[in-house]
């Protein structure tokens, strides 16, 4: 990778009679300097890995809630089943499922 | 990308936008209903209700990621101290709208059901409010419990649709002389334990079903919600301490004089 290229100027002369504030001649930056200017620190990430593990896991837990609130759909019309309906699965389990996931959302915005 | 793909994405940044935003989700989505005619084109279920509001709380949580934090890790800690109070203060504006919301529930819901003159004069209030929040002098004053309440107490006016929620508590926190940061900040940190309480209660007593429902809209509704609000929120926090709620106050008061006229001359 070559070296970026810097323009060095000197300033324009000051017009007679006045006086202008010294501005010193711009020195060449080292090699380092460039580095260190063209290599900035990374933005600090508001999330890392970890958190989005931990999101991961709420989102599955949520999908799979959804997943079991699903269905309860009967396989005819002349069919008539309760438990199809008020299925404790789909009544209690799937939404303390999705409930279970929202809280680990949360644990992982938190979490340090 | 399906109509229903579209529509997930529209209705999550419709939800991101009006949560934070002092235009009034709830009047805009009945004028909608009014001007289309239809009840179902608008309201896409419970479960869909249920992830748009998780994404915009989420979205809450986020921005005031290390401001959360800090109240909680100061309730762990004793004696009393700020942290306390701030739960505490929390904890009374959300009185108001509470009681009304279990003893009233069916009286809120007939508000809700096509009354657009309603509406429509709710709009205009949103927008003189904000009108009076925007030409307010700039206080420099924390909340204390009467500052609390009267907040909560604006909170539960804005349950009448055409009240903007965020627009209203801001406001009356100005003219209280709060400070306009820790206005919005209170603001949008009462709401949170209403929403996480009322999606509990949704989710829990076997109201919400999930029967035909496909997981790919609500994903894509949760995810234009989330990142929506995310913007929104941070958007609104330096509105308000810039005072340019004009803005939306001229547009409240544009849409609301417009129904107004629309519906009694219609």
């Amino acid at each position: 990778m070559s070296k970026p290229k810097v323009k060095f100027t000197r300033p324009a002369a000051p017009p007679q009679g006045k006086t202008v504030p010294a501005v010193p001649f711009k020195q060449k930056p080292s090699p380092g300097a460039i580095k260190a200017r063209t290599q900035a620190p990374p933005a600090e990430m508001l999330f890392t890995r970890n958190h989005f593990i931990w999101m991961g896991v709420g989102i599955l837990l949520i999908a799979l809630g959804l997943v079991l609130m699903s269905g309860g759909n009967m396989p005819s019309p002349e069919v008539w089943d309760e438990h199809l309906i008020y299925s404790p699965i789909r009544l209690v389990v799937a939404p303390l499922l999705i409930v279970a996931g929202l809280v680990v959302e949360i644990f992982a915005i938190f979490r340090k | 990308m399906t109509a229903a793909y579209l529509e997930a994405i529209i209705l999550g940044i419709v939800q991101g936008l009006t949560e934070f935003l002092p235009v009034s989700s709830s009047g805009h989505l009945e004028i909608a209903q009014y001007l289309l005619g239809e009840q179902q084109s608008i309201q896409s279920g419970l479960i869909m209700t249920i992830t748009l509001h998780a994404a915009t709380a989420l979205s809450t949580l986020v921005v005031f990621r290390k401001e959360i934090g800090t109240i909680f890790r100061g309730l762990m800690q004793t004696p009393w101290q700020e942290s306390h109070l701030f739960a505490r203060n929390i904890a009374l504006s959300m009185l108001p709208a509470v009681g009304v919301g279990l003893f009233y529930e069916d009286a809120i819901d007939q508000l809700f059901e096509g009354k657009i003159v309603l509406v429509s004069a709710m709009l205009i209030v949103t927008a003189v409010l904000l009108f009076l929040a925007d030409r307010a002098p700039r206080g420099n004053r924390g909340i204390g419990m009467r500052e609390a309440i009267l907040i909560g107490l604006a909170q539960m006016v804005a349950i009448l649709p055409g009240i903007s929620r965020s627009g209203a508590t801001i406001s009356t926190a100005v003219m209280l002389r709060i400070d306009r940061e820790t206005a919005a900040q209170f603001s949008f940190l009462m709401v949170i334990p209403l929403i996480f309480g009322k999606m509990a209660k949704d989710l829990l007593d076997g109201s919400s079903t999930a029967v035909g429902v496909d997981i790919i809209p609500l994903a894509l509704g949760f995810v234009a919600a989330f990142l929506t609000g995310y913007i929104a929120c941070a958007w609104m926090i330096r509105m308000v301490q810039r005072s340019k709620l004009g803005y939306f106050a001229w547009y409240c008061l544009l849409v609301g004089g417009g129904m107004l006229l629309f519906t009694t001359t219609d």
